[in-house]
Parts: C-alpha cells; sequence; structure tokens
C-alpha cells in the first residue's frame, strides 16, 4: 500500500547534513523511490546518501520541489523520450534559472541527479553544458573550461587532416 | 658555398650527436609535459563527469540533424578540444552513426567510427552525388534505423530494395518506387512520409502498411480517394497518425455508403490540406475513426483562403451533420 504523500522522509549527505523532506518531493529520484519502496516498516533513521553533499542536495531538493507532482518517466515511455530529450536543448525557463550556478556546483548537480537517478535534471545539467559548449571554437571551449591543449604534434597533424576532409564538402 | 661543402660540412659536424642527444631530451621533456598537462585536465571540475555522461553531452551538442555541416564541426571540435574528450567522443560509435552524402570520404570515416551501430542518414542523390551509384548505400541498408533519401534525378527506388531489417523510420522525397521497398523486410519500420512521391496502388501494395504507426503523404497527387481507401483498407490497423498534404485526388467513382469504408481504430490524429473540398469530402465518406481522434483539415480555394478548418471534435460534427461541400 502506498504511504500517504504528505509523509516526511530523513536524508543524510556525505557532510552529515540531514534534511527531512516530504516523501513525494523524494520521490522524483528513482534511487531513493526504490530504495522507499523496499523498506517495509517505517524507519526513523535518515537514509544517507553517501555521495552527496549538502549544498548540492539543498540545490537537488529545490528542483525536486518546484517539479514534485510532476509524471515520471514509466519503462514504456523512456524509449521514445529519450529519443526526444536527444533533439533539444531547450531549457524552461525556471530551470534556466535554477541552474545558473558555478560551474563547480554545475557539475556536482549533474553528478548528483545521476546518482540520485532524476532523469529530468540530468538532463538540465547536460543541456545546459552543451549550450555552454555549442559553437564555440576547441580553443574558446578549452578556455571556458581551463582545459589545457594536450594533443602531441601527430595527433594536431590529424586533426588538421580532418579538418580538411571537414572543409572538403 | 656549394652543396657538395655543405655535405663535408655536415659530415664532420662535431656537435651532430650532442644535437641529436638534446633533440631527444626535449623530445622526452614535451611528452612528460603532455602527460602533465593530461593530468592537470584531469583534475578539472568538468573531468569529473563520468565519460557517458559527457558522451551524451556531445550528443547534444552535435544536435539531432547531425547532416548540417554546423552540426558536424561541432562534433569534431570537441575530438579537438583534449584528449580525453577525444578518445570519448571516438569510443562512441553512436556519435558517428550519421552520414550525408555530400563527402565521400567523411562518410567513409563515419561508417569506420560508428563501427557497427545503426545508423541515421539523410542522403540528397543527384547525378553529381558521391553516392549516385548506389552501390555504397544499397550495402548499407541493413544498417538505416532512420533513412531519408531525396532525389532529383527521378527514380532512384532500385537504392531501396535490399533488406533494411533495422529501419524505424523512412522519408522519401521525389523518389519513385520500383519494386517492393527493402525486398519486403523491414519489419520495425513504423512512420513512413512520402513527399513529391509517385504514390500508386503499386506503392500502397508495396509499403508495409501494417505496422505503420504514422504516414505522412506530402504532394503525392495521383491516388484518387476510392483507390487510396481500398489499397490501405484493412491494413492500416496501427496508424496512429496520418497526414495527407495536398495528396488526395478526386474520386473518379461515386463514393456513397455503401462503398468499402476504411476504418482508423487507433488513429490519435489526421490532417488534411487539399485545395479541392471533393476529395475531402470523399475521404469523409469513407473512412471512420475512434470519437477521441483529433482532426484538422485546411481546404484551400485557388485564392488561397482557407474555406473550412477545424479541429477537436470535427469528426462528429461533420460526417453526421454538415459535411464538406463537393466545389
Amino acid at each position: 500500500m502506498a504511504a500517504p504523500a504528505t509523509q516526511q522522509i530523513k536524508i543524510r549527505c556525505n557532510d552529515e547534513k540531514e534534511f527531512t523532506v516530504d516523501r513525494d518531493v523524494l520521490e522524483r529520484s528513482v534511487l531513493i523511490k526504490n530504495m522507499l519502496e523496499d523498506v517495509t516498516e517505517q524507519q526513523d533513521a535518515p537514509i544517507p546518501l553517501p555521495n552527496v553533499s549538502g549544498p548540492v542536495m539543498a540545490k537537488v531538493l529545490e528542483y525536486c520541489t518546484h517539479h514534485r507532482g510532476e509524471p515520471l518517466p514509466s519503462a514504456d515511455t523512456e524509449q521514445s523520450q529519450d529519443e526526444t530529450r536527444k533533439r533539444t536543448t531547450d531549457i524552461s525557463e525556471w530551470d534556466q534559472k535554477f541552474i545558473t550556478v558555478d560551474q563547480e556546483m554545475l557539475f556536482e548537480i549533474i553528478l548528483a541527479a545521476n546518482y540520485l537517478d532524476i532523469k529530468s535534471l540530468l538532463d538540465v545539467g547536460c543541456k545546459t553544458v552543451a549550450n555552454m559548449i555549442k559553437g564555440k571554437t576547441p580553443e574558446e571551449i578549452r578556455k571556458l573550461f581551463n582545459i589545457v591543449n594536450d594533443f602531441t604534434p601527430e595527433e594536431e597533424a590529424q586533426i588538421k587532416k580532418e579538418n580538411e576532409w571537414a572543409e572538403d564538402r | 658555398m656549394t652543396s657538395a661543402g655543405a655535405e663535408s660540412l655536415h659530415f664532420y659536424d662535431p656537435h651532430m650527436s650532442k644535437r641529436t642527444q638534446i633533440e631527444h631530451q626535449i623530445h622526452l621533456l614535451q611528452q612528460q609535459i603532455r602527460k602533465l598537462q593530461t593530468e592537470c585536465n584531469a583534475l578539472l571540475p568538468i573531468s569529473t563527469l563520468p565519460n557517458e555522461i559527457l558522451s551524451y553531452i556531445f550528443l547534444l551538442c552535435r544536435g539531432h540533424d547531425s547532416f548540417s555541416k554546423i552540426n558536424m564541426l561541432a562534433l569534431l571540435c570537441l575530438t579537438w578540444t583534449c584528449q580525453h574528450w577525444r578518445t570519448v567522443a571516438l569510443s562512441d560509435a553512436s556519435l558517428w552513426a550519421y552520414i550525408g552524402d555530400e563527402n565521400l570520404r567523411w562518410v567513409r570515416e563515419c561508417l569506420r567510427r560508428s563501427k557497427e551501430v545503426p545508423l541515421e542518414g539523410v542522403l540528397r542523390i543527384g547525378p553529381s552525388s558521391p553516392l549516385s551509384d548506389g552501390t555504397l548505400v544499397s550495402s548499407l541498408m541493413y544498417r538505416f534505423r532512420r533513412l531519408h533519401v531525396c532525389t532529383w534525378s527521378g527514380s532512384r527506388g532500385d537504392l531501396l530494395m535490399q533488406p533494411a531489417p533495422l529501419l524505424e523510420s523512412l522519408t522519401l522525397d521525389g523518389v519513385t518506387i520500383q519494386a517492393p521497398l527493402f525486398s519486403g523486410i523491414s519489419p520495425l519500420l513504423h512512420t513512413v512520409c512520402l513527399c513529391r512521391c509517385s504514390v500508386t496502388l503499386w506503392t500502397c501494395n508495396t509499403l508495409p502498411f501494417a505496422y505503420l504507426n504514422r504516414l505522412t503523404l506530402i504532394s503525392c497527387v495521383g491516388i484518387p480517394v476510392d483507390t487510396l481507401v481500398q489499397s490501405f483498407r484493412p491494413t492500416l490497423p496501427n496508424l496512429e497518425s496520418l497526414v495527407l498534404d495536398s495528396s488526395l485526388a478526386r474520386s473518379p467513382a461515386i463514393i456513397t455508403p455503401l462503398s468499402p469504408r476504411l476504418y482508423f481504430p487507433k488513429l490519435k490524429e489526421l490532417r488534411i490540406w487539399s485545395s479541392d473540398a471533393s476529395p475531402v469530402a470523399d475521404f469523409f465518406e469513407s473512412c471512420s475513426f475512434v470519437p477521441s481522434t483529433t482532426v484538422n483539415v485546411a481546404v484551400c480555394g485557388a485564392d488561397g483562403e482557407t474555406h473550412q478548418q477545424s479541429d477537436r471534435g470535427y469528426v462528429g460534427v461533420y460526417s453526421h451533420t454538415s459535411p464538406i461541400p463537393r466545389s
């Protein structure tokens, strides 16, 4: 029997930070949803989340609270949705504002969404990074993420050849 | 100085071995620097992302319409950023599983990089196209998942004769279908769009309609409604979307209530655009839908004005109480 929507669940992050959250908010995470379904008796002990820090979890919960009640992808629709989500990098206005964070936090949100299995949040994060990259030259991309050009001269020669192919159209 | 003199000077160069030694040292140091640079890159915040996520980001950067030069260059830019990104991009075969037809060398490179994953392709086949002989396209047919063939050189139905066991979506633009498509083997095909194709009874019998979810006919003039209905009946049990854009022709035979009717048990969406109301009226006389079907009909006169337009609930209103008048 499904638990009432108002049930409060405790979670504990890797920095010992604890949150008490409505069950339906937490169930945006497939990982936590499955964990809760596996537990038959009500437990007072917080659910440990060793891969997420408090500040990142706070952001994740902000997202989950905003999107609570929205339908979760079911197994049969997942494949077609996968196809659809790959076709666009559009992000809703609220999500855009939500994800306007520094790079470190952005990547941590992506990692947390991946770990907690929150597909829609993972998409928002990945689309944000994709939008940051799009239309930039390799040098501009390096500058954006502080990446150093570590190609050998041989590899650079190969890249130059590819460039010629690409231009030869 | 003569060249002989230069050679002898080179021969007696007392510093040559020392120079070679230094050059070797420089090379080793450069290798070490590259290694350190790679290690440095590995410590960046973006490098905390697992390869599969980075690969997904690359897929989003490339976009779905990877046949455009812009998107292909976007993908190439990613592989030119650093060693790690290049390794990730090149190891994901699906990133490269898209082919166009403008540059044969690039097509071959994409085929190599995509290994054996199912392909998507947009092939514009003209007299000067590198793929115009059709050999490569035919040999790849077993790999296509989505295929769009556009030709302006007349019939190229010969390209589509090999079995296409993985094909899910097909768009044909200007192609005359000459023989059973894919030798009748396309078990996964669920979406077909025919644009400027010569649609005949033969075409209708050739396409694997039984499994189609979505069928779109655009500017496929030539098939009268009664023939269309007869051809389809009863072979469209799974159709969920039907679009008939400037593709209905008037029936030579008068459609009566006793004429064969076509029933779409799963149709969710029907869209019709036509410049002539008569074939539209014929079509509605010949078909019936489930009540939940969304129907949108636009009949435009020669003056460009839309005379009939409707949305949800049109069928119920139209087929029983207010049929479109014949022009």
